[in-house]
């Protein structure tokens, strides 16, 4: 049975470039690019090259980027480097609701520690968070406002410019996660502080994230014992990977998700809807990446239904993969004023830049059958 | 599938005894409030047996396994047995839960003591 992979806000499929030129780097490059002789040396370039190529496609300076190891690492670093360096004891932060488990849990292990204090911006019933909000909730002592650029759930785009020009000037730092090869990313434009990407969600390698740092943007470092990544992220750099990295991201950036994916999508929702009652949209069609559709099949539970799906040869989600295994109902989809059971009964599909018609026919039968047949057990 | 035993997707996709009879001696309900996990059997008893009985259950593939299972279980044993049901049995009977599906052998644990204590009165 052909499988059909609809999880790629988890994880998506390496880049063949990426996955070449990761060959050719651990064939061919063996050295600490730190160490000084040519292997060294060699090992550098090949992640200083990497970096140009990063910077590039981000229209950015060079030394404005730093890899990590992963976007959760990336946030983690960024959001407590920030509130580190900011003036005020504890400083207050505006986020969102329904951001990561790396940015919420983070900012939850800042307050427990007296570091900072948190506001958490609820999100319309649609999923967007209003940039008046975010201005809203700010204070004389407001540090650090960080907001993600698109919702890892629901695919919603945030109006990123128009919060950081309501700022009044506050650092913003966006988790850009589920952005990277779906909408442009612009963050010199935007006029962000800080923002996070991770290799593994546009067909680069797991165990990279990325870090832009605007010059002069204040942050005090939470990783000790090297300087390597402008002491960022002290340790061996993961050569491969990062090259890796550069790769694919200059591949998504060239072939970003287009119209055809929202096409895609669209006849994803129509033969869902068309097909079966009781569906609660999610995902805000005008206003969100083109490659997501999340869907609650009212009556049913989700996890019952993901797995009916695997069966029949479709990966899906009920959300985040990170807490695929927590039996709360979704923060995000609870946030957006949804029922519980609406919430427990959310699929997440998220398509790539592969995805095939012939896929879709097949994932809309799929889900007709199993929630048909799944709904007789209520 | 390393999430689920066989047991588990046998039952799920073939589930044995869905449904619910209009008339019968007992119905049982029992939720778990924690994950929104249903199950209800109705059930004819006859002396110290389950003579009929059919589940409708809402909730993750372990727990809807775990109506079909029940459903089995109660029609092959007697009262006394039925009493000494505990979770390990349950997880067994279930061909071995992970550690995120093992609130579903409470659940069966919980219905079979509703059952227990519910259990129909015989006439003199």
């Amino acid at each position: 049975m052909q499988r059909c992979y609809l999880d790629n806000n988890a994880t998506t499929s390496i880049d063949p470039r990426a996955l070449e030129e990761m060959i050719e780097a651990l064939r061919t490059c063996p050295g600490n690019p730190s160490s000084t002789h040519d292997e060294g040396t060699a090992a550098r370039e090949l992640v200083e090259q990497a970096r140009a190529r990063v910077a590039e496609c981000l229209s950015v300076p060079t030394d404005c980027i730093s890899f990590t190891g992963g976007g959760t690492e990336a946030n983690n670093i960024i959001l407590t480097g920030a509130c580190l360096a900011a003036r005020a004891r504890p400083v207050h932060v505006v986020t969102s609701a329904i951001e990561h488990a790396s940015v919420l849990e983070t900012c939850w292990a800042l307050e427990s520690r007296g570091l900072a204090e948190v506001t958490y911006v609820a999100p319309t019933r649609d999923g967007h968070i209003r940039p008046h909000d975010v201005e809203s909730a700010l204070r004389p002592t407001t540090g650090l406002v960080s907001i993600m650029a698109a919702n890892n759930e629901t695919g919603a785009l945030m109006q990123i410019a128009d919060i950081v020009a309501r700022a009044g000037g506050v650092p913003v730092h966006t988790d850009a996660i589920q952005v990277a090869g779906k909408e442009p990313l612009r963050p010199a434009e935007w006029g962000v502080d800080f923002m996070t990407l991770s290799a593994h969600k546009f067909h680069g390698p797991k165990g990279v994230g990325v870090i832009y740092r605007r010059e002069g943007a204040e942050w005090k470092p939470v990783l000790h014992g090297g300087d390597q990544e402008f002491g960022m992220r002290p340790g061996t750099e993961n050569v491969a990977g990062i090259v890796g990295t550069a790769a694919a991201f200059e591949s998504s950036e060239q072939a970003r998700l287009d119209s055809r994916c929202s096409l895609l999508r669209a006849q994803l929702w129509n033969g869902l809807n068309e097909q079966l009652d009781e569906l609660t949209l999610n995902t805000p069609l005008e206003g969100s990446v083109a490659n997501t559709l999340n869907v609650s099949f009212n009556g049913i539970k989700a996890d019952a239904l993901l797995l009916a799906l695997n069966l029949a040869g479709v990966a899906a989600s009920t959300g985040s993969a990170c807490h695929a295994q927590d039996r709360r109902p979704s923060h995000v989809l609870m946030a957006m004023g949804r029922e519980e059971k609406e919430a427990r009964s959310a699929i997440r599909f998220s398509l790539s830049r592969w995805t095939t018609e012939t896929e879709i026919e097949h994932v809309i039968r799929s889900v007709c059958e199993a929630v048909g047949r799944l709904r007789r057990f209520s | 599938m390393g999430q689920f035993s066989k047991t588990i997707i046998d039952h799920f996709q073939n589930p044995r005894n869905l449904g619910e009879f209009e008339s019968c001696d007992l119905t049982i309900q029992v939720g778990d409030p924690m994950c929104g996990d249903k199950i209800q059997l109705t059930l004819d008893c006859d002396g110290d047996r389950v003579v009929r009985t059919a589940f409708k259950a809402y909730g993750c593939a372990p727990t809807l396994a775990l109506g079909s299972v029940l459903t089995e279980v109660l029609l092959e044993r007697p009262l006394e047995s039925l009493e000494a049901l505990d979770e390990r049995e349950f997880n067994a009977l279930l061909g071995g839960l992970k550690p995120s599906q093992k609130h579903v052998a409470s659940l069966g644990r919980r219905v079979v003591a509703e059952l227990v204590q519910r259990w129909p009165k015989q006439d003199a």
